[in-house]
């Protein structure tokens, strides 16, 4: 008896192996991905691995060029890249987290597409899962042949880019926010966001002041030096407003200003910058101890200190802050609008963008020479005579570049995103807009203008800077 | 057939079938969305093991596997759900950045002395939960749990204020130099072979000699072992300690033994689940040292070959995880080794 | 039990003991500031995932099957919560789906451990790893985003306010669901027939078997159960909560749902009052790291140590000897 059950267990098994290894082998999930199991299996790489095809490609009219590459992408004004016969991949790989952020990884993928596009490269996400991942994953894309280019987006990726560079040195990368200088294939991006965060802090701290706040706030992601750069800036900005309200006043600012100047920022680093649910942990207290708005330094843990916010709008019945948000990188005041002051634009979509075109160019290594491998993004900022804005506050003019990134994203998830048409968003962003006193966009404009023209100096603190000592400052 | 080539062929047998589970559920997983679940697994294995440097990249990611099932295999030779190699590992990683990114010392001995004290602060670690086993009769999964998220959270304030990286917030002074093993190739450096050792002399501890065949005796028969006179509290002693040498090891083998970085990051990234994933290792490696090695070669081919199938098929990397819990669950069914069993006996 | 008996002796020490540390130093942080309505909103709401997972394993335990998959039951359920609200527009719908996935896969432990004599607690550790991958592999194909899904706002379960002299006061209605399932298990186990059942199968299921009841359907009810509750508390993460889903979202609490149940060795009120004390320490910890002052005294790494700590400790001073139901862990095999 036991025997048979056992053998006919085992003859279920073996026969639902068979069906299911056969099934999957002949049923094609996907009839557009042209797998045909006849045919042998391509997996797109001339790696030397026998795929079971013909190595002669089909060339059905006769003009020598194999028909898969007769829609090869031409770019007006620009030399054909290797005799075009593949079009050119980048690969973007992502720190931990990847797309969805609405704001870090999303900008690099942003200007990705925006590259393939204008290029008519091919862009290829991967996403880290942990910090082991990335040499792997760099070298996932340095392998392919086609791959020209290869970005890391994040600073945590600078060792494994400096490590694949080295063994890869044909191979072009890039990394966002890295610190790889000198070598002859690497070209790290850094952004002024000490600038950029002066001018978010200075408009939060006058906020405070106008609607009698005591506390700002900020979110942070992972301790790294790149944050300390908002940070310090961040904090500097608050001062340089308090400064501002008394010279222009002549009394200390309400609200805030009665607050120690070691205490007025509230923040803490949350060590991640994928967790929403710490960006909403963290900001829940800081908005109950007084804080007018929050800044989002966290990537997607900013659709946390959303949540707590709309919380708060929902139980007071508000459709407008006060309390604000400040959101990062990208425009994000479409999120929420009326809950959103304004942004710290990072434009990582520009400098994929920019790199991408060097590479296209045939001028990458050129470049990357000319700075040392380090090239600046920022305030007023230009790269080999050209001027690339890299940092810069939010407008209202911005909006409508990103609400169609919303939408972009609604088309990928099929679940809705933007919380009204386009239209509406603009209505409620202009009303908010309006609603904050005018002396105050006075006031950050004036910022910019001493910021722009060197006047104002904020304080950079990035890489080996000793931390510590600015925030015996600063607080 | 012999029977030796039975008995061998009867322990590999449970594993397989549970792979083939694993990957049978991971296969409907990827059909049900709408991927081809033979080019995924047809990208998937060529990844991890279809070329020598694929070959390096994978056995990388299995060293620390290894060790981390020794943890669970010898806990579980001696009757102990021992779980706490998740804890060890983060403690252990502090030990060996402690010596081997802070101290100064020549060449060769700083290696050595580095991870000796990865495995010797792992090894300490172990001592609270076996003495709360040992008088107070804790149950041993209960104490490791709060026990690795002690040192989680431990670990990460060692991290930010006293083996912090001055002017890098985000991770622990890397290892020197001279605190580091040869690289061979890729990401893989010659820390396997000092973790090979680690788990063929575990071997030979629990196989060969007096002390091992009182700790299995234990696990197996408990009744007779307390007939013979084994004391149970230095069978808990000595499991705990050695779990806590070899997930020390584990987390030593991630800073002085794993580049780029050679450093644990303050969110522990580079750490965290392999105690945990060294579970399914050790029950895949029927809780045999040597098994363990086998079955981390299986696992670290799956945790580095998922990123082809991502890259090729779309379906996201993190997929080889759900299949690991799959094999872990169909491992936990004594029922499959039944079933192998029924058909051996069908056989003769 | 009785209640006089839950107290006695040296336990009654240090519990009382406990207690005043435990009013001592809310009463200190009210002083300094930190202490607020807000803190026990969010002390109400982060122990209500808590509460419902403890309260299910629990009446598990008692009946001899020990599930530690209920970090991974968090994951799946909150994952299938809001698949399933997104599908029928409806947060509370969602909620009974996740709680009905989590029924689901309780279902199936329970059925494992009895009928297939699995090892209990590698089959929770499966589910552990299981969820680790598939949630982040689900994320990916249902809706093309890695790591993350924010799903609209309307689907939230909306919370009930008050108005008190301190201000507006809101606590979801789920937070009451929990407490008093919680009561609800405690009247259960020590006061029904059924409750009497579950008890004896967890200690003697010989006798049980003996006595005509089935102990495998007891087991699989309560596991079934235990995995419903865990599913709910699954669900309300997302959907009562943070308003959004990630693939960390169950951040440990899974685990410190257990330690409440050792804690409490395994009485529902007590695994009540342990995920309170440790929702108190999720919501103080980021307070603490936001108030300047306070934040340099105590590291945050310590606040969020806490409830293991108290576990261990727990552990040591009074629970150490407590007896666990006999046949715990083990499957029942008729000799």
């Amino acid at each position: 008896m036991s025997m048979t059950v056992g053998r006919s267990a085992l003859a279920i098994f073996v026969v639902l192996l068979i069906v299911v290894g056969v099934g999957g082998y002949y049923i094609d999930p996907d009839p557009d991905s042209g797998f045909d199991p006849e045919a042998g299996y391509d997996d797109g790489y001339d790696d030397g691995y026998d795929d079971g095809l013909a190595e002669v490609p089909p060339d059905t009219d006769g003009d020598g060029v194999p028909d898969e590459f007769d829609a090869c992408p031409t770019v007006a004004g620009l030399p054909e890249y290797g005799g075009c016969l593949k079009p050119p991949k980048i690969t973007v790989v992502s720190d931990v987290g990847g797309r969805g952020d609405l704001s870090f990884n999303d900008m690099a993928f942003k200007g990705g597409e925006e590259a393939e596009t204008d290029f008519g490269v091919e862009m290829i996400e991967i996403i880290s899962s942990t910090e082991d991942d990335y040499v792997p994953n760099l070298r996932l894309g340095a392998l392919d042949p086609d791959v020209v280019l290869i970005v890391g987006v994040g600073y945590l990726l600078t060792d494994a880019i400096i490590q694949v560079a080295t063994d890869f040195p044909d191979k072009d990368f890039a990394v966002i926010d890295g610190f790889a200088p000198g070598m002859p294939n690497v070209m790290s991006i850094l952004y002024e966001e000490h600038k950029g965060s002066a001018m978010v802090g200075a408009l939060g701290a006058l906020l405070a002041a106008e609607y009698d706040y005591p506390y700002i706030g900020g979110v942070f992601g992972i301790e790294i030096p790149v944050l300390w750069k908002f940070e310090i800036g961040y904090k500097w900005g608050v001062n340089w407003a308090m400064q501002w309200y008394e010279d222009t006043y002549g009394t200390p600012a309400p609200g805030i200003g009665a607050t120690p100047m070691k205490e007025r920022v509230l923040y803490t680093y949350t060590g991640t910058f994928s967790d929403i649910t710490k960006g909403y942990l963290a900001a829940v207290p800081m908005y109950e101890q007084g804080a007018v708005a929050v800044y989002n330094i966290a990537g997607p843990l900013g659709l946390g200190i959303n949540d707590a916010v709309n919380e708060l709008a929902e139980a007071q019945g508000l459709d407008s802050g006060p309390p604000f948000w400040i959101g990062v990188d990208a425009n994000q005041d479409w999120i929420n609008p009326g809950f959103v002051v304004a942004s710290m634009m990072k434009r990582v979509d520009r400098g994929v963008y920019l790199a991408t075109q060097l590479v296209i160019e045939g001028t990458f290594r050129d470049v990357v020479e000319e700075y040392g491998g380090i090239v600046v993004l920022g305030v007023g900022t230009e790269v080999s005579g050209v001027s690339i804005s890299g940092i810069s506050v939010s407008t209202l003019a911005d909006l409508d570049e990103f609400i169609a990134m919303g939408a972009r994203a609604e088309e990928l998830t099929g679940t809705t995103i933007l919380p009204g048409t386009p239209s509406e968003i603009r209505a409620a962003v202009e009303a908010m807009r309006n609603a904050v006193p005018d002396w105050i966009w006075d006031a950050i404009d004036e910022l910019a203008q001493e910021i722009a023209d060197g006047t104002a100096e904020v304080p950079e603190c990035s890489f080996g800077c000793d931390i510590d000592s600015y925030r015996d400052i600063y607080g | 057939m012999s029977e030796r080539l039975w008995s061998t062929l009867r322990s590999v047998a449970p594993p397989v079938v549970a792979i083939a589970v694993g990957l049978f559920v991971g296969a409907l997983l990827m059909l049900s969305f709408g991927f081809d679940p033979v080019r995924g697994y047809v990208a998937l294995f060529r990844g991890s093991y279809g070329s020598p440097e694929a070959w390096m990249e994978s056995l990388a990611f299995s060293t620390p596997l290894m060790v981390t099932a020794i943890t669970f295999a010898v806990g579980m030779s001696a009757g102990l759900f021992n779980i706490c190699a998740e804890g060890h590992m983060y403690m252990g990683a502090a030990g060996a950045i402690a010596v081997g990114g802070m101290v100064s010392l020549p060449p060769g001995l700083h290696l050595v002395a580095a991870t000796a004290a990865a495995m010797l602060v792992g090894g300490l670690w172990a001592l609270p939960a076996a003495l709360l086993k040992m008088w107070r009769g804790v149950h041993e999964v209960v104490s490791t749990i709060m026990f690795n998220w002690i040192a989680f959270w431990f670990v990460l304030y060692l991290i930010r204020f006293h083996i912090t990286d001055p002017g890098r917030a985000e991770r622990a002074t890397p290892a020197m130099i001279t605190a580091r093993y040869p690289v061979l190739g890729g990401s893989l450096t010659g820390v396997i072979f000092v973790v090979i050792a680690f788990c063929v002399a575990i071997y030979f501890l629990l196989w060969h000699t007096g002390l091992g065949y009182e700790l299995r005796l234990a696990g197996d028969n408990p009744d007779a072992a307390r007939y013979a006179g084994v004391s149970f509290r230095r069978v808990i002693l000595l499991t705990f300690l050695i779990g806590g040498l070899a997930a020390g090891l584990a987390g030593g083998s991630q800073i002085l033994g794993r580049p780029p970085s050679w450093t644990v990051y303050a969110t522990l990234g580079n750490l965290l689940n392999l105690g945990f994933q060294g579970i399914g290792v050790a029950l895949i490696g029927r809780n045999h040292p040597i098994g363990a090695i086998f079955a981390a070669v299986f696992f670290g081919g799956l945790a580095h070959g998922g990123r082809f199938m991502e890259y090729e098929v779309g379906v996201s990397a993190e997929m080889v995880g759900a299949i690991n819990g799959i094999i872990v669950i169909a491992l936990a069914l004594p029922e499959i080794l039944r079933i192998v069993k029924r058909v051996r006996a069908v056989k003769e | 039990m009785r209640l006089r008996d839950l107290v006695s002796g040296r336990k009654r020490l240090y519990l009382f003991g406990g207690l005043g540390l435990l009013a001592a130093s809310i009463y200190f942080l009210w002083q300094t500031g930190v202490g607020s309505m807000r803190l026990l909103e969010t002390t109400l709401i982060a122990m209500t995932p808590l509460t419902l997972a403890a309260t299910g394993e629990c009446i598990n335990e008692k009946a001899g099957v020990i599930n530690i998959g209920l970090e991974g039951i968090f994951l799946i359920a909150a994952l299938s919560g809001v698949y399933w609200a997104e599908i029928f527009q409806s947060g509370v719908l969602g909620l009974v789906f996740g709680s009905l996935t989590g029924a689901l896969i309780g279902f199936f432990l329970g059925v494992m451990s009895v009928y297939g004599k699995a090892d209990q607690i590698i089959a929770g550790m499966g589910i552990n790893l299981l969820a680790i991958g598939l949630v982040p592999f689900l994320l990916m194909a249902i809706w093309a985003f890695p790591g993350i899904h924010i799903f609209p706002r309307e689907l939230m379960v909306p919370r009930v306010r008050l108005d008190t002299p301190q201000g507006l006061f809101s606590m979801s209605p789920v937070t009451l669901l929990a407490i008093g399932a919680a009561i609800l298990a405690y009247v259960l186990l020590h006061r029904t027939l059924l409750g009497l059942r579950i008890r004896a199968v967890g200690e003697r299921p010989e006798a049980v078997d003996v006595a005509g009841v089935s102990v495998a359907r007891v087991r699989i009810l309560t596991s079934t159960l235990g995995g419903a509750l865990a599913g709910l508390g699954g669900a309300f993460m997302p959907l009562g909560w943070f308003g959004g889903l990630t693939k960390e979202m169950a951040a440990g609490r899974g685990y410190i749902a257990l330690a409440a149940v050792v804690f409490a060795g395994l009485n529902p009120l007590l695994a009540l009052a342990g995920a309170f004390l440790f929702g108190f320490s999720e919501a103080l910890a980021f307070t603490i790291v936001v108030t300047p002052g306070i934040k340099d005294l105590v590291p945050f790494y310590f606040v969020q140590m806490t409830p293991y700590l108290v576990t261990i400790v727990a552990l040591v001073l009074v629970l150490g000897g407590r007896r666990f139901p006999r046949a715990i862990g083990r499957p029942y095999r008729r000799e």
